[in-house]
């Protein structure tokens, strides 16, 4: 038995196997809003997101018949979200097969308004602005491992890159955003004192 | 803080859930080492959690988004194609028809069993999925040609170029690369790279890991290479060469990254040069032989040369665009 039953769901995805498109409507407006989120964190432009979004769900209903969730349907459509903006990194751009970082890391060129902006955020707020920042291939990859707990040889057989290479753009993501913990840090006393005290130094 | 990089990967693949028991103990060893290791790790946890919610915060209008929805569901619509740039478009005709091209001759050629060529002619490198699951990634203007399915009890794959391969273990079927010039290497599941010189004279094997069998055509028996070993057949002068400790930078076009072990200066330089494509003029003499111990990843030149500047404390000038000079150094 699915462990993720919930009577609600079960309806709606019953509904919508019968082509009821408000069983549809109801999944959309529960569901749609999350994986907006979820698609930006790999392809940051939000005209895209919904897009793809959207597409999500229209390949939802077209495929009503043959549905076969093993997951929650908030995991389902989570995953077919990312795939699917996995697959427009692939079709749109040269990313897939370039290794190579030809851009100078626009983390290095823009550290230092991050950092005069640093002093009224958050530590949080800071780390944002951070990946933001990071080179394209470093954000997807750290994006992918953090976010989507992905493995690194999932990962490199999604984006057909070396595990090298992702072992590296990782170590490079996570030194860049201890860096900006530091820095911040440096600004807050509270946070050091957090972390004295966690430490029990 | 080039040291703890290792390190630094092992936590984030603890924070993951990612780690394997070596790994595992390897980090523990490493934490007990000293109270910088145990801060270092304190830091990158906060890091790992408080980028948690990393993300953008939509309000959508609900009602319009779902009659977008419901607008491509009626019209049947596939999704939207984006504009493709139009060289990029011409690429995809140029090598739709060299597939096409390939295919007809491959037919004809060997009209059983079937077969594909891939050629590499405008990516840097282009990655080839063989039937069996192993990877290719092909450099610049080779090209590569398999059966559609492997039959039979060996796996033949003819490589004409540069490429590197990760094939899938499979001692019942061993895998051969068959290069174009006559010289063969047979594998039985491994990480490496062939690369063959165009006038063919010459063959290179970079071995990552696992076992290869490099036979030059001229030179029967062969030699066995594994992990770290690198071949060379040179056809004129008819030598084999076999490096046991090879830096494997040659394999940097497709790893990303350059490492180096106790490497004398000057040939870091040389790898330095070949892969970034400048020129670097080391000025103190003194400092050719010094060894240097690093891993650079996907680095811009600047960045390596001002890690390396700050291990061997180099003065870094550049005179010229492309060009670089070490001045000064100490060697410890």
């Amino acid at each position: 038995m699915n462990p993720h039953d919930d009577t609600k769901e079960q309806q709606w995805l019953a509904g919508l196997r019968a082509g009821d498109e408000s069983a549809l409507r109801h999944i959309f407006d529960h569901y749609y809003t999350n994986l907006l989120g979820d698609i930006y964190r790999i392809v940051p432009d939000e005209d895209t997101c919904q897009d793809i979004a959207q597409e999500v769900f229209v390949e939802l209903w077209r495929k009503r018949s043959e549905l076969d969730i093993h997951t929650s349907l908030r995991a389902y459509l989570r995953r077919a979200a990312v795939n699917r903006a996995l697959n427009h990194l692939k079709t749109s751009r040269r990313f897939v097969l370039d290794e190579s970082e030809h851009l100078i890391s626009s983390a290095d060129t823009s550290s230092r308004d991050i950092r005069n902006k640093e002093e009224q955020q958050t530590l949080e707020d800071a780390l944002h602005a951070a990946i933001r920042t990071l080179p394209e291939k470093c954000r997807l990859v750290f994006s992918l491992s953090r976010f989507e707990q992905m493995s690194h040889r999932e990962i490199s057989e999604q984006l057909g890159i070396s595990i090298k290479t992702i072992e590296n753009q990782i170590t490079k993501a996570m030194k860049v955003l201890r860096e900006t913990l530091v820095r911040h840090s440096d600004l807050s006393p509270a946070v050091i004192w957090a972390l004295n005290y966690w430490w029990g130094a | 803080m080039q040291a703890n990089d290792d390190y630094i990967l092992l936590l984030s693949k603890q924070f993951s859930g990612d780690i394997s028991a070596g790994e595992s103990s390897a980090l523990r060893k490493w934490l007990a080492q000293s109270p910088e290791n145990e801060l270092l790790a304190a830091e990158l946890r906060q890091v790992w959690e408080k980028s948690g919610d990393y993300g953008k915060v939509f309000s959508p209008d609900l009602d319009a988004a779902f009659r977008q929805v419901q607008t491509r569901i009626n019209s049947g619509a596939r999704p939207r194609m984006k504009a493709i740039p139009v060289a990029q478009r011409l690429m995809r005709i140029a090598a739709a028809l060299a597939l096409l091209l390939s295919a007809v001759w491959a037919y004809r050629e060997f009209s059983t069993p079937p077969s594909n060529t891939v050629f590499s002619a405008g990516a840097d490198k282009q990655l080839v999925g063989l039937p069996d699951g192993s990877q290719v990634w092909l450099r610049k203007n080779g090209n590569i040609e398999y059966p559609t399915r492997f039959s039979g009890d060996e796996r033949h794959v003819k490589l004409k170029g540069e490429a590197y391969f990760e094939v899938v273990h499979d001692p019942a079927h061993p895998f051969f690369v068959d290069m174009s010039n006559g010289d063969v290497v047979k594998v039985l599941g491994t990480e490496f790279g062939v690369r063959m010189s165009s006038s063919e004279l010459q063959t290179d094997v970079f071995v990552r890991s696992g076992k290869v069998l490099f036979s030059p055509k001229m030179q029967p028996g062969g030699v066995v290479l594994t992990g770290r070993q690198k071949a060379s057949y040179d056809r004129a002068s008819t030598r084999l060469l076999v490096d046991k400790s090879a830096t494997l930078n040659e394999l940097a076009w497709q790893t990303g990254g350059l490492e180096f072990e106790s490497t004398p200066m000057e040939e870091v330089i040389a790898d330095l040069e070949t892969h970034y494509k400048v020129k670097i003029t080391l000025r103190n003499a003194s400092m050719r032989s010094c060894p240097h111990t690093a891993l650079h990843t996907t680095q811009p030149i600047e960045k390596v040369l001002e890690s390396l500047a700050l291990t061997h404390q180099f003065r870094v000038s550049n005179p010229a665009p492309g060009q670089y000079e070490l001045t000064g150094g100490t060697c410890q």
